[in-house]
């Protein structure tokens, strides 16, 4: 026996065994409901809008705005809690799908995604840049330009989907849905086929085809669509875990057997999975997923980094010795270092070892696609310290900055006076919870990246393991450094 | 607008969405309305400032640089980041338009003083004074 079958997937459980969320009373029967992403859209929608409307008219101070405080403490936070306890149920909910989803009731795109861009480049580089942006305009503590962002992605997710077929928007251009995309790989919950029999004796394919009117003498993709497959080009019985599913729940409502389900599963398994996966190829074939994977992982440590006071003095070392003058600059070499030349330099340094230790013959590239892809839980992990820092330290100010707003707009306090000591959870008690979420990610790469191992290179899995154990390793001692340094958040930057 | 009616219907919508956008984005308030007829200067003890505990006073005068008298002025300050609560002070006036008493920063960064009161006149006054980068202990 070969060590690519020593290792293969365990068989899955029979459907009936795996926990199945649309089975659960209520819930279920609610995320079956047909309307039931649009009940979810609507009210995040109308929130959205407040949002908008607080961030551009309100006062322009983070603290009390709405827009930032949603965006930057609550909605990020949220998203990965979420990501981590049950799935991609953000992307299910986002409200920038509703606007573009009312347009085609009237106006049908003509266009397909340019094949170039069939990729996820333009996403791995626009979340880069959200990153850059972040930093550089001080988003956390802009709200105008916090409105602005959000403003910007209806229209990008508007103008996208208006013109061009499909979800080509999420697939491509969304980075808040890339960042689910990758972070959903850890969660618990997959939308998945029931019983994989009852797909290979199905002849309609509902679940990527969709269901159109019946109309004699109208050609059949000329006629009226009733029910949507799924936009994002992946057919059930080939699907593979998460990667670019937003729960949209589509298949579900397509699906003519009533054959899928929101199902238990391992967390990160399917980050080791190899071979064909349904509208996404070969990852180990995929440079662009690699990128996205790299500005994940690095973006999380830098992302954190870029909150503490020694970020400061890194600022002004690399003004000094280079003469650069001004934020932009100086950041932009960061971020290139930080994105570029410090993943370029490890990632093929380990698999350069990597190939020595085992002998293989594979090129550089596929082993770097194939390990670099397990260091989405040490990422993931910091990613969660991060936002859930901010989250569980600030959670309780939206009440005041709610109750402070609806004053300010009404003349009336009808929802209380302001209660400004309302915060959250003392730092000293979530240090320790940052902590174990940095120390789960590691250990998820160190699991993940072992069974990645063992699939292809067999008994010589630790050496060929070693290296990429060592990068997560790196990256979990720096991220614990990180969030070991007192927040230190300044909108100054001073050259020089 | 007149060639709106030769736009095809997708057009159309990407039109009236743009022009939407463009609308809103025309809208930056300014990012501080100091709109107070009274201006503030803080001291610090230790300066520059630290986490923790520091010594305050402000000196507030008038547009024409008399300095302003009241009983004692509020104090909040507040970061940047969305999500950190405010901290208060009350400072109690130490004659000639000088103020004192303490507040707690509680995170290093740039904080931001909203100071108000009511003058022996009783008119209200509130004025904004920057702390940028509170030392970390």
């Amino acid at each position: 026996m070969n060590a690519a079958a020593q290792t293969a997937p365990r068989p899955r459980p029979a459907a009936s065994d795996r926990f199945d969320l649309l089975r659960v009373p209520v819930i279920g029967r609610f995320l079956r409901w047909r309307w039931a992403r649009m009940a979810v859209q609507g009210p995040v929608l109308v929130l959205s809008a407040i949002m908008i409307a607080h961030a551009i008219f309100g006062p322009q101070l983070a603290p009390k705005n709405l827009g930032a405080l949603l965006t930057w403490v609550h909605f990020r936070g949220l998203v990965v809690l979420f990501l981590l306890l049950g799935g991609n149920f953000f992307c299910m909910a986002c409200p920038f799908m509703l606007p573009r989803d009312l347009a085609r009731r009237w106006v049908q795109p003509r266009w397909a995604w340019p094949k170039f861009l069939r990729t996820k480049w333009p996403a791995a580089i626009l979340f880069a840049g959200i990153l850059f942006t972040y930093e550089w305009a001080s988003l956390w503590s802009d709200p105008w330009a916090t409105g602005m962002l959000i403003i910007g992605y209806f229209a990008a997710a508007f103008f996208v989907d208006v013109f061009f077929k499909k979800a080509s928007f999420c697939k491509y251009v969304c980075p808040v849905g890339q960042f689910n995309f990758l972070g959903s790989t850890l969660s618990p919950l997959e939308v998945a086929v029931r019983e994989p029999g009852v797909c290979a004796d199905c002849r309609t394919k509902d679940c990527i085809a969709g269901r159109r009117e019946t109309g004699e003498g109208i050609p059949p993709l000329q006629r009226r669509i009733i029910q949507r497959g799924c936009e994002l080009e992946l057919f059930q019985p080939r699907k593979v875990g998460n990667l670019d599913c937003t729960f949209c729940m589509d298949c579900v409502h397509a699906c003519p057997h009533d054959n899928v389900g929101i199902m238990a599963r391992l967390p990160g398994e399917e980050i080791a999975a190899t071979g064909e996966r349904s509208g996404i190829g070969d990852l180990d074939g995929r440079g662009d997923w690699t990128a996205l994977v790299v500005v994940f992982v690095f973006g999380a440590v830098l992302n954190a980094f870029a909150m503490i006071s020694p970020v400061y003095a890194l600022e002004r070392l690399l003004s000094r010795v280079t003469g650069l003058g001004g934020r932009g600059p100086v950041l932009a070499l960061l971020f290139g270092f930080a994105l570029v030349v410090e993943p370029a330099v490890l990632l093929c340094g380990a698999a350069w070892m990597t190939r020595r230790a085992c002998g293989s013959t594979d090129g550089l590239s596929a082993i770097i696609n194939r390990y670099a892809r397990t260091l989405v839980p040490t990422g993931f992990g910091v990613w969660l310290a991060h936002y859930g820092f901010h989250f569980l330290t600030g959670a309780l100010t939206v009440i005041p900055v709610a109750q402070y707003a609806a004053e300010m707009a009404t003349g009336h306090a009808f929802l209380g006076m302001p209660q400004w000591q309302l915060g959250g959870m003392p730092v000293a008690y979530v240090y320790p919870i940052e902590l174990g979420f940095i120390t789960v990610g590691f250990l998820g790469s160190l699991a993940v990246g072992w069974l990645t191992a063992r699939r292809h290179a067999g008994i010589r899995a630790i050496p060929a393991l070693a290296p990429w154990a060592a990068i997560a390793l790196i990256l979990f001692l720096v991220a614990c450094w990180t969030m070991s340094q007192p927040m230190d958040m300044r909108v100054t930057f001073i050259a020089n | 607008m007149l060639f709106l009616p030769t736009l095809s219907a997708t057009g159309r919508l990407a039109f009236l969405a743009a022009t939407a956008v463009l609308l809103a984005s025309g809208c930056r308030p300014k990012l501080s309305s100091d709109t107070s007829w009274a201006h503030a200067a803080a001291e610090f003890a230790p300066n520059p400032p630290a986490v923790g505990r520091a010594g305050l006073v402000i000196g507030i005068k008038d547009g024409s640089g008399a300095p302003v008298t009241a009983p004692y002025v509020q104090v909040e300050g507040d970061m940047g980041h969305a999500g950190m609560k405010p901290v208060f002070a009350v400072l109690k006036a130490a004659g000639h338009g000088r103020y004192e008493g303490a507040i707690d920063f509680d995170m290093g960064g740039d904080w931001s003083l909203l100071i108000s009161g009511t003058d022996s006149s009783g008119r209200a006054f509130s004025t904004r004074v920057d702390v940028p980068g509170v030392r970390d202990r």
